[in-house]
């Protein structure tokens, strides 16, 4: 099956099997690497990937639903502004997330921070239900999620 | 190792009538909307697909959220999070709480309420919720349409009443006003555990007092538990239930479920551990 999508901004074509997931087109045909593969269940947040600017895990994602998609991935993710902003927070507070949760993470707040809203810890507490990894604290990493929201707001931080 | 196999025939229908006659004419096709529960179902690094798969992900009017003065209607191949972001502030508290328990928010970009409902071996989160809510179904086929209270969507022998030919199209949420209204998550939330109960009530009450009150319990497999007797008995009466209320509450659920259910002693006991936490409200989840 021949797809046609856009890649990190550039439209691209590759000739799959439907069936092939999405992170092993991004593996294998586009040799992606920082999209990673370990729990193939959605639930690890490695394989995480923007889809049309909403983060999706591309472990569950057949190769037939990216045609005519935006796929942006954590290669092109980490140039941007957004990407330094949260690291930076991350790193000033020790409490950078791991390797195998990061990006869901990471893309989480990159979509609240589209959102524009304010939220409480409660609502950021089911929002991040589904991310949560020994790496970090979660009561900690809550707290560090509002004050990003708060200091991108404040910055008023193009997202 | 992908050459020696034969791909499916993917066909991305574009409108609800090209959806339907395709349907009509692949009646064993897979339908496919987000996809979640299908890719989950699978351990091999290589999906497995039938011969012929008919996405919904382009089919325009199945991606409609509308909402009137009674009611919010959705349509069957919206994501979770898309109903999340632009119906939050008019759905019943119960509904969000329910939608935002599915998965992670990575997931809820791809699972659709459509999915959420029609998984044929398993009750997901927002059915016991639909459920209480007095949800309507659309359900079309080429030559038919019929709307269904999800209550009767779910048959006695709770299977889902979708027939041949027919595709979940739209989802009416009632609105009405619960001043009451809680959603439990209860054991093993993994996204394929079966080991975990679904609680959900509703209830009107004024002056303190209780004047309407329903409740559901739901089992990861295929179980929707319900006991009018039970909700009876709670109208009239102050929230929270005092120790002997909640003992009888439980006698009367329990009662009233093995009827129609086998329970095992060990259910048995975490039914009636479950209803003690929430009706003492003294659970956190």
């Amino acid at each position: 099956m021949e797809i046609y999508f856009t890649l990190n901004g550039e439209v691209v074509n590759t000739n799959v099997p439907p069936e092939k997931r999405l992170i092993d087109v991004l593996r294998e045909d586009f040799s992606l690497l920082k999209t990673k593969g370990l729990c193939y269940k959605g639930q690890c947040g490695s394989c995480t990937v923007l889809m049309n600017d909403k983060p999706v895990p591309s472990c569950l994602i057949p190769a037939f639903s990216i045609k005519s998609s935006e796929i942006i991935t954590a290669e092109e993710f980490i140039k941007t502004k957004v990407y330094k902003f949260l690291m930076k927070l991350f790193r000033s507070h020790a409490l950078e997330p791991c390797d195998y949760c990061r990006w869901g993470k990471v893309y989480s707040i990159y979509s609240l921070l589209q959102e524009k809203k304010i939220f409480d810890k409660k609502e950021l507490y089911d929002y991040f239900l589904g991310n949560q990894c020994n790496c970090t604290d979660m009561d900690a990493f809550l707290d560090l999620v509002i004050i990003a929201l708060n200091k991108a707001r404040e910055e008023k931080l193009d997202v | 190792m992908y050459d020696k196999m034969k791909s499916s025939m993917v066909y991305s229908p574009t409108s609800l009538n090209e959806l339907l006659s395709l349907h009509s004419k692949l009646p064993k096709a897979l339908i496919y909307a987000g996809g979640t529960h299908i890719l989950l179902s699978q351990d091999n690094k290589n999906i497995k697909l039938p011969t012929s798969v008919i996405s919904l992900q382009k089919v325009d009017e199945l991606l409609r959220l509308k909402r009137t003065e009674r009611y919010l209607e959705i349509g069957a191949a919206v994501t979770i999070n898309r109903i999340l972001e632009k119906a939050s502030g008019v759905m019943p508290n119960v509904m969000k709480k329910a939608l935002l328990e599915i998965a992670n928010s990575s997931v809820r970009n791809l699972a659709t309420i459509g999915g959420n409902i029609c998984i044929a071996e398993k009750r997901m989160n927002s059915f016991p919720v639909l459920f209480l809510l007095d949800t309507k179904l659309e359900l079309k086929k080429s030559n038919n349409t019929r709307w269904v209270d999800i209550k009767k969507f779910l048959k006695e022998d709770n299977t889902l009443d979708l027939r041949q030919g027919e595709i979940l199209t739209r989802i009416r949420v009632p609105f009405e006003t619960w001043n009451y209204q809680r959603y439990y998550v209860i054991g093993d939330r993994t996204l394929q555990s079966t080991d975990y109960f679904l609680f959900c009530s509703l209830g009107k009450i004024e002056k303190e007092q209780v004047i309407q009150f329903k409740f559901v319990l739901s089992q990861g497999d295929n179980n929707i538990y319900r006991s009018r007797t039970a909700e009876d008995f709670i109208v009239g009466r102050r929230l929270p239930l005092n120790k002997k209320e909640i003992a009888t509450v439980k006698d009367m659920f329990l009662k009233d479920i093995s009827v129609e259910h086998s329970i095992d002693e060990a259910k048995n006991e975490k039914i009636s551990g479950l209803l003690q936490s929430v009706f003492s409200e003294t659970y956190r989840g």
